[in-house]
C-alpha cells in the first residue's frame, strides 16, 4: 500500500467530520472517494496532507508514518494534492506557476543566483507538464486570466510538476462543461498510464467514478460505508441508501 | 508590604485595560478589524476631559459628556470612513486606522496636546483608604469600582439585550449574522461608537493618573495589544484574564524594574507564549 | 476573451518598459544632485535624507511586497541600526567599514530571533507585534540612558572614515548614499526575479498552496524579514554616521508611519514606486513643515485618503491610468 490510514478521526466541535477511517491505497491504481455533501472527504484529505492535525489515528505514507508531518515536508517526499477551489497563484504567469513547484523541489533560497541553463532546464519541463494538461498554448497568460477549467487544469498542473507518487484531487471536475470535464477525466487516466502515479480522486459524478476507478471509497457522515471496486459499489445496499434516488441510478 | 500595594495597584490597572481593551476586542470581534486608532480614542477622551473641566464643568459632567462625545465621533469614522473599505483586505483597515490614528494624534497636538496636563481629582474622591495595612488612594478605589461596574455592564447587555445578541452572532460568523437579516452597517456603526466610548471613558477616568496629552494613549495601546494578544484575538474572556495579568506584570514590572523595562518584560513573555499558545489563554484566539 | 488576454500582455510589457525608463531617468537625475545643489548645501543634506529614507522604504517593500507581511513597527530596525552603529563608532572605532559590518551581524542575529516568533503569527498579530516591537525599541533606549543618551538622544558620534580616509564632505557623503540606494535597487530586483523572489510572491498570494507545493513558508518569511531588517538598520546606521547623532525620535511610532507611507504612497511591491514615495514624500514634508507645524494632520489625513481612494498607490494609480490610456489609444486604432 503506497497510503494507508488508520483510525483516523477529526472533530469540530460536536461533529464527527471524520471518525476511525481506515484508507487503504494501492500503488498505482485510481482510487475514488465518494460520499454526500458533507460526508468528511475533503476533511480527510486535510488530514492525510497535513493540512489539519488529527484527534487521532496514523498516516503511513510510503512505507512511513507521516502523522503530524506539516505539508511542505509531505509535499517533498511526494503527496501532492489539488483542491477543491482551485488553488493556484492568481498574479503569476501560467508556466511561472509550474516553474515555481519545480524549483521548489530543489528549494528556492540557495538559488538567487540561478544559471540560464537551469532556468531553461527548468521553463522546458514546465512547458511539458503544461502540455500534459493541455496548456501548452498558454503559458505567458496570467493565471487569474484562465477560464475556470484551464484553472482546475493548472491546478492540477502545479501538483503533477512535483513528480508525485500520490496525487489528492478534490473534485477535480466540478463546475466545469461536459467536455471539459472528458479532457480531465481523460487526462487522469492518462496521467496514471504515463507517469505511473498514484491517483485518489474526490468526484460526485458517480458514473464517472464507475468508469474511472480501479477501486472507490464510499463515505457518509465522516465514516467509510463501503470500500470496493466499482462494480460491487454499484450493488451496495447501503451505499444506495445513502445516495437514495440520487445520481446513483446510473 | 510594597508587593501588598503593588498587587493592588495592579488589579487597578488591570481593570482600566479591562475596560479599555473590550472595545477593542468588540470592534474586532464584529468587524475583523484590529483598531490601530483605539489609543487615540484614550487620548481624545483624556483631552476632553481636560477642555470641560477648563471650561468649568464638573468632573463628573466631563465623565458624562466626554464618552458621548467621543463615541459619537466613533460613529461618524465608521460611517463616513471604515464604511468606504468595508470589504478589502484586512491590510486595508490596518492601514487605515494606523492613520486615522496618526491624524487624530495630529490634531490634539495642534489643541493643547503637547504640553502633559492633569485632570484635578473631584474633592469627594480626594483621601485614602485603609484596606488592611494598606493605603490606597480613593480615586484609585474609585476607578477600578468604576471600571469593573461599566465591563459587567457591558456583558450583562451583550448577553441579554436585542443588540448584544446580533452583536454576538456577527462575532461568531459575520456571513452568519448576515443571514439573520443583521443590518451590519447599522452594527458597525454602534459597535464602532460603543468602542470609541469605552476608550474615551478609560481616558477621562485616567487623566487624573496617566495625565492627558496628545500622545496618552500609545503606551496603553500597546498594553491591550499584549493584552488581546495574550487572551486570544477576539475572545473576551481571554481578554478579561489577561488585563489583570497584564496589569499585575506592568505594575509589579513598573515597582521593582522601572517602567520602561516592565514593557519589554512584557513583550517578551507575550513572544514566549506566542511559542506555544498562539491562541491565547483559552485557546480561542482567531487564526483566520 | 483572447483579445484581452493579448491587451493584458502587452500592458505588463508597457509597465515593465515605464518601470525601465522611470528607473534610469531617476537614476540620472539623482546621482546628478550634488553638481547642482552646490550654491545651496541644505539642499544636497535634504537630498542625503531623502536617499536614506528611500533606502528604508525599500527594505520595508522587500518584506511587504514580497511574503505580504505588514510591519507597522519598521522603524524599530531603523532607530536600532542607528544607536548601534552610532555607539560603535564612539566606543570602537570610527571606521565605516567595521562599525557598518558590525551592526548588520547584530540586526541579523536578532531579527532572526525575533522574526522566528513573528513570522509564525497570523497576519493581525504580526501587524500588532511589530508595532509593539516599535514601542519596545524605543523604551529600551530609555532603559539603557547611560549608554544611549536617552532623552538628549546620542551625541558625539564621531566623524566617520572609510578606508581610513574621513568622510566629510557632503557630495561624497551624498554619493556613498545614493550608490547604496542603487546598489540595493538592484538587489531588489535581481531578488524579485530570483526563484527566491518568485517563491516570496507566491506566498504573498496565497501561503496554503505554497504549503501544498512544498515550500517552507516559515523559512522563506523569516529570510524576507530578515533581509528587510537589515537593510532598515544599515539606513539607520547610515543616517547615524552621516547625522552624527540619534535621537529616540527615530523610534517613535510616526516614523514607522511614515515609512509605512512611502510604500503605501508609492505602491506595495513595486521596488521603484517606495523609492519614489520616499523622496517625494521627505521632501514635501521639509517645506510644508517650514510653513505649518501641523504637518501631522495633514500626514495622517492624507494617508487615510490614499487609504481609501487608492490602495495600490500613487505608482500603482498613475500606472493603471497610464495602461488604461494605452487601452483606449490602441481601441481607438484598431
Ligand atoms: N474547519 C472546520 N470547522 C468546522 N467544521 C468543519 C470544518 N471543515 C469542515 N467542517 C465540517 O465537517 C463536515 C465535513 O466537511 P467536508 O468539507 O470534509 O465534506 P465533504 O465531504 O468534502 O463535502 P463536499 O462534498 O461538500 O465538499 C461538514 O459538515 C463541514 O461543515
Ligand atoms: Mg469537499
Amino acid at each position: 500500500m503506497i497510503l494507508e490510514t488508520s483510525n483516523i478521526t477529526k472533530h469540530f466541535g460536536g461533529l464527527k467530520a471524520v471518525s476511525g477511517v481506515n484508507l487503504k491505497i494501492a500503488p498505482g491504481a485510481i482510487h475514488s472517494i465518494i460520499g454526500p455533501n458533507g460526508a468528511g472527504k475533503t476533511t480527510l484529505f486535510n488530514l492525510i496532507t497535513g493540512a489539519i492535525p488529527p484527534a487521532a489515528g496514523h498516516v503511513v505514507f510510503d512505507g512511513n508514518d507521516v502523522t503530524g508531518w506539516s505539508p511542505e515536508r509531505l509535499a517533498k517526499v511526494g503527496l501532492a494534492r489539488t483542491f477543491q477551489r482551485t488553488s493556484i497563484f492568481k498574479n503569476l504567469s501560467v508556466v511561472e506557476n509550474v516553474a515555481l513547484a519545480i524549483r521548489s523541489r530543489e528549494g528556492v533560497s540557495r538559488s538567487i543566483w540561478q544559471s540560464t541553463a537551469s532556468e531553461q532546464a527548468i521553463v522546458s519541463e514546465a512547458m511539458d507538464v503544461l502540455g500534459k494538461v493541455g496548456l501548452r498554448g498558454r503559458d505567458k497568460d496570467k493565471a487569474g486570466a484562465l477560464a475556470h477549467g484551464y484553472q482546475r487544469a493548472l491546478d492540477i498542473a502545479i501538483g503533477l510538476a512535483l513528480k508525485p507518487k500520490l496525487i489528492l484531487m478534490d473534485e477535480p471536475l466540478a463546475g466545469m462543461s461536459r467536455g471539459d470535464r472528458e479532457t480531465i477525466a481523460a487526462l487522469i487516466t492518462e496521467l496514471r498510464a504515463s507517469l505511473g502515479v498514484t491517483i485518489v480522486v474526490v468526484e460526485h459524478d458517480v458514473a464517472m467514478v464507475m468508469r474511472l476507478s480501479d477501486r472507490i471509497t464510499v463515505m457518509q457522515h465522516g465514516e467509510v460505508i463501503a470500500d470496493a471496486p466499482p462494480a460491487e459499489i454499484r450493488d451496495n445496499e447501503a451505499v444506495r441508501k445513502a445516495y437514495l434516488h440520487g445520481s446513483f441510478a446510473a | 508590604m510594597l508587593a501588598a500595594s503593588l498587587a493592588l495597584n495592579g488589579l487597578v490597572m488591570g481593570s482600566v485595560l479591562l475596560l479599555f481593551s473590550l472595545g477593542l476586542t468588540l470592534i474586532y470581534g464584529v468587524g475583523r478589524i484590529v483598531n490601530f486608532a483605539h489609543g487615540a480614542f484614550f487620548s481624545l477622551g483624556a483631552m476632553a476631559g481636560i477642555w470641560l473641566a477648563n471650561s468649568g464643568l464638573p468632573f463628573w459632567a466631563a465623565l458624562l459628556i466626554a464618552p458621548i462625545g467621543v463615541g459619537l465621533l466613533g460613529v461618524l469614522l465608521d460611517w463616513a470612513v471604515f464604511a468606504r473599505i468595508r470589504d478589502r483586505p484586512m491590510v486595508d483597515s490596518l492601514l487605515l486606522t494606523f492613520g486615522l490614528a496618526l491624524l487624530i494624534t495630529g490634531v490634539l497636538y495642534e489643541l493643547g496636546g503637547r504640553n502633559v496636563q492633569i485632570l484635578a481629582i473631584p474633592s469627594a474622591l480626594q483621601g485614602v483608604v485603609d484596606i488592611g495595612a494598606i493605603k490606597l488612594p480613593m480615586y484609585r478605589v474609585f476607578l477600578s469600582l468604576l471600571a469593573i461596574l461599566l465591563t459587567i455592564a457591558l456583558l450583562l447587555f451583550l448577553k441579554n439585550s436585542d443588540w448584544g445578541l446580533r452583536v454576538r452572532a456577527a462575532n461568531d460568523d459575520p456571513e452568519m449574522g448576515a443571514c439573520l437579516g443583521i443590518d451590519r452597517e447599522n452594527l458597525m456603526h454602534s459597535v464602532v461608537g460603543v468602542s470609541a466610548a469605552l476608550a474615551a471613558v478609560s481616558g477621562v477616568v485616567g487623566a487624573p493618573i496617566f495625565t492627558a496629552y496628545a500622545a496618552v494613549g500609545d503606551k496603553i495601546l500597546i498594553l491591550a495589544f499584549m493584552t488581546v494578544i495574550l487572551g486570544g484575538l477576539g475572545s473576551l474572556r481571554g481578554a478579561i484574564v489577561a488585563a489583570y495579568v497584564v496589569g499585575l506584570i506592568t505594575v509589579f514590572g513598573e515597582g521593582y524594574f522601572g517602567g520602561q523595562l516592565a514593557l519589554m518584560l512584557l513583550f517578551v513573555l507575550v513572544m514566549a507564549m506566542l511559542i506555544n499558545w498562539p491562541r491565547g489563554f483559552f485557546g480561542e484566539g482567531r487564526t483566520e | 476573451m483572447s483579445d484581452s488576454l493579448a491587451a493584458s500582455a502587452t500592458l505588463s510589457r508597457d509597465m515593465v518598459r515605464t518601470t525601465t525608463y522611470a528607473l534610469v531617468v531617476v537614476a540620472a537625475l539623482g546621482a546628478s544632485v550634488p553638481l547642482w545643489t552646490g550654491s545651496m548645501p541644505f539642499l544636497l543634506i535634504l537630498a542625503s535624507q531623502a536617499v536614506i529614507a528611500a533606502i528604508v522604504a525599500l527594505s520595508l517593500d522587500l518584506l511587504m511586497g514580497s511574503t505580504g507581511l505588514l510591519s507597522f513597527g519598521h522603524a524599530a530596525w531603523y532607530g536600532f541600526g542607528a544607536y548601534l552603529t552610532g555607539l560603535a563608532a564612539k566606543l570602537l572605532t570610527p571606521e565605516m567599514l567595521i562599525v557598518l559590518p558590525l551592526t548588520l551581524v547584530a540586526t541579523i542575529v536578532l531579527a532572526t530571533i525575533i522574526g522566528f516568533v513573528l513570522v509564525r503569527q497570523i497576519g493581525k498579530t504580526f501587524a500588532i507585534l511589530t508595532l509593539a516591537l516599535g514601542q519596545i525599541m524605543f523604551a529600551l533606549v530609555f532603559v539603557m540612558s547611560g549608554v544611549t543618551g536617552g532623552e538628549d538622544g546620542l551625541q558625539g558620534i564621531p566623524v566617520p572614515k572609510a578606508f581610513g580616509i574621513p568622510v566629510v564632505r557632503p557630495d561624497v557623503w551624498y554619493w556613498i548614499l545614493y550608490g547604496v540606494l542603487l546598489a540595493a535597487i538592484l538587489a531588489s530586483f535581481h531578488i524579485r526575479r530570483s526563484p527566491l523572489g518568485k517563491a516570496w510572491l507566491a506566498i504573498r498570494e496565497n501561503t496554503e498552496r505554497a504549503r501544498f507545493i512544498g515550500l517552507d513558508t516559515g523559512s522563506l518569511k523569516l529570510l524576507s524579514y530578515v533581509v528587510s531588517a537589515t537593510l532598515a538598520a544599515l539606513a539607520g546606521g547610515l543616517f547615524a554616521l552621516f547625522n552624527g547623532a540619534a535621537s529616540s525620535d527615530l523610534l517613535n511610532w510616526f516614523e514607522s508611519g511614515k515609512v509605512l507611507m512611502y510604500v503605501v504612497l508609492g505602491g506595495v511591491g513595486t521596488i521603484i514606486g517606495p523609492v519614489i514615495g520616499a523622496a517625494v514624500f521627505t521632501i514635501t514634508e521639509h517645506y510644508v513643515s517650514s510653513i505649518t507645524n501641523s504637518w501631522l494632520i495633514y500626514f495622517g489625513g492624507f494617508f487615510v485618503l490614499i487609504v481609501i481612494v487608492a490602495p495600490g498607490g500613487l505608482f500603482g494609480a498613475l500606472s493603471s491610468l497610464w495602461s488604461r490610456f494605452g487601452a483606449s489609444r490602441r481601441g481607438a486604432a484598431s
